[in-house]
């Protein structure tokens, strides 16, 4: 955009001090992460003398950080393909089989839309406990999963429902069963839906905050926000901040270059979302 | 006859998983919340006192701090979609037309959304900082040093230092959805419009806005939400503080119900905030329908 008036010249301004905006705090972020102490309460504006690398190996097996990644990479990764499968087998019979009352639940899954995860915080931590699911996977995983059917099943409900009719058909006549059609044929061609629900999804469980807080309590099981979030707290007492920036900047790099690879289905699957208002 | 049995085999397997986890892990402890707002309830112990609606009573016409967090809320839900949205708007207008480099900025602008809020917090609380932090070294920079203060602990400013990176993160989200949108309206509408002579924000205005409007009203529905149930940025930022300034409901629930104990008032709370969310989400989407343009 070559500024042909004064009013081109001034959105290029705004452009490029949102630019700024946007990119100051993360390049600070990453600069101070390899910056000692003593620099980091000097200015902030000058760049390290030397590259401190040790941050990040403090932050990795000190502050517990590689510990959380991989804690993080499992819940979702566990997370993501079992809320797809799930969901996308519920969703295909929900529109493709319809049966007296197929219809409510489905309605069922989709206004779970509108419900806020304060409102079963405390009974959900209850349940927990009593089941002896309480900081362990095995509490986590399954309440990840039940939060993230409703926006699931909306999507890939929606999906189903526009797949041609003959699809299936051919396949029957060829001699497959139903659950057969599904797994070979349907799920398949609804690779750019389920695409979509795996980024959606894969966001959502990487970045949550509040259910991990409230069902784990041993640091061998934090996933990278809960780390971070307690890494915060002792660094206050211990002032190790160059170990908490490289901490953050380990949390931000895998989804960065996700985002590098996977920019369109990214964008799209975060914007989806949206949806959900 | 077979086959039919087969059927509901096939269907009930592969609905059991989805409702099932539903049914123990979402809709239970939903009900249940509704059980427990009646009683007073430490949470550890079983006994739970049945109280009727005092835990609402109690909320709405006794406890100040929740009026205090219901007004920082509204805070939150006025000031952080009406900056969010007119920025993104604005920058969804100039990106609508590609240039050179816009792709590439559009993806920088976008890149915030993606991080976690938990990260974002603890970004800004650095930026804040008042020794290490940048905004107060900027300010010296560039000869405003009478504006840097505590941001975090100032009860003056607290509000607005919590909701910036509300902000920061949102508007390049937004700016995507509005630039698609855009670029999905028939060129034509533009350019006759522009052959008539109308100027930018006229066409901005009277063309584009209404076009997308569908978009815009979808996305201002889903930042009051969000701004309502905002809790990570505000619980690692501030904890609610300085003495209460910057609490909300979600973090007078959690306090409430995580660190003090007091499960059934915590869940009365719960409740409250539902019925708020949903009334707010839905007025909105009613006022704002009306408006909505064909093409």
């Amino acid at each position: 955009m070559k500024p042909r008036s004064v009013g081109d010249a001034v959105r290029l301004l705004f452009v490029g001090f949102y630019t700024l905006i946007v990119l100051g705090p993360l390049v600070w972020l990453v600069v101070t992460s390899f910056k000692t102490s003593a620099e980091i309460y000097g200015s902030p504006w000058t760049l390290p003398a030397r590259m401190q690398w040790d941050n990040y190996v403090r932050a990795w097996f000190e502050a517990n950080i590689g510990q959380y990644l991989f804690n993080s990479i499992f819940v979702t990764a566990v997370s993501i393909s079992l809320i797809v499968i799930i969901a996308a087998m519920a969703a295909y019979v929900l529109v493709r089989y319809p049966f007296r009352g197929s219809r409510i639940i489905l309605v069922a899954f989709v206004s779970g839309l509108m419900v806020p995860v304060q409102i079963a915080l405390v009974p959900l931590h209850d349940l927990l406990r009593t089941l002896g699911l309480l900081d362990s996977y095995w509490g986590l995983i399954p309440v990840y999963i039940a939060f993230s059917l409703p926006f699931t099943v909306f999507l890939l409900s929606g999906y189903f429902s526009t797949l041609p009719r003959d699809l299936e058909q051919a396949a029957i006549i060829d001699g497959c069963s139903h659950a057969q059609v599904f797994w070979r044929v349907m799920l398949p061609v609804s690779k750019p839906a389920v695409m979509t629900a795996l980024i959606f999804n894969f966001l959502g469980i990487w970045n949550e905050f509040i259910l991990a807080l409230i069902i784990l309590a041993s640091d061998e099981l934090k996933t990278l926000p809960l780390g971070l979030a307690d890494l915060q707290v002792v660094m206050r007492y211990q002032v190790d901040w160059g170990a908490l920036f490289a901490g953050l900047v380990i949390a931000i790099v895998p989804i960065f270059i996700g985002y590098i690879f996977l920019q369109e289905q990214v964008t799209e699957g975060a914007t989806m979302g949206a949806l959900k208002g | 006859m077979k086959a039919v049995y087969r059927q509901i085999g096939f269907k009930a397997g592969f609905l059991a998983p989805a409702v099932g986890i539903f049914v123990v892990f979402f809709i239970y402890p939903i009900l249940q919340t509704l059980h427990v707002s009646l009683y007073r309830w430490g949470g550890l112990s079983p006994d739970m006192d049945w109280v009727g609606l005092d835990n609402f009573r109690n909320l709405l016409f006794h406890d100040p701090i929740f009026w205090k967090a219901v007004s920082n809320n509204l805070f939150f839900l006025i000031v952080f979609p009406i900056i969010t949205l007119v920025l993104s708007l604005f920058f969804a207008s100039v990106f609508a037309r590609r240039f050179r480099g816009s792709t590439l900025l559009s993806s920088v602008y976008f890149f915030p959304a993606l991080i976690s809020w938990v990260a974002i917090s603890i970004l800004w609380s650095f930026i804040y900082h008042p020794s290490i932090g940048i905004l107060n070294s900027l300010l010296a920079g560039i000869g405003l040093e009478g504006l840097a203060r505590t941001w975090l602990a100032d009860p003056a400013v607290v509000l607005g230092a919590v909701a910036a990176p509300l902000i920061w993160r949102n508007v390049g989200f937004y700016m995507v959805m509005f630039v698609a949108a855009i670029r999905n309206i028939p060129p034509e509408y533009h350019e006759s419009a522009l052959i008539d002579g109308a100027s930018r924000w006229t066409i901005f205005r009277h063309i584009t806005l209404p076009l997308i409007w569908e978009v815009v009203s979808v996305a201002v529905v889903f930042m009051v939400v969000n701004a309502f149930l905002a809790f990570d940025l505000v619980w690692i930022m501030t904890q609610g503080g300085p003495s209460r300034h910057s609490e909300i409901l979600t973090t007078y629930f959690y306090r409430k119900a995580f660190i003090e104990f007091q499960m059934g008032y915590a869940t009365a709370m719960a409740v409250l905030l539902f019925i708020g969310v949903l009334t707010v989400s839905l007025l909105l989407r009613r006022f704002m329908q009306r408006e909505t343009v064909e093409y």
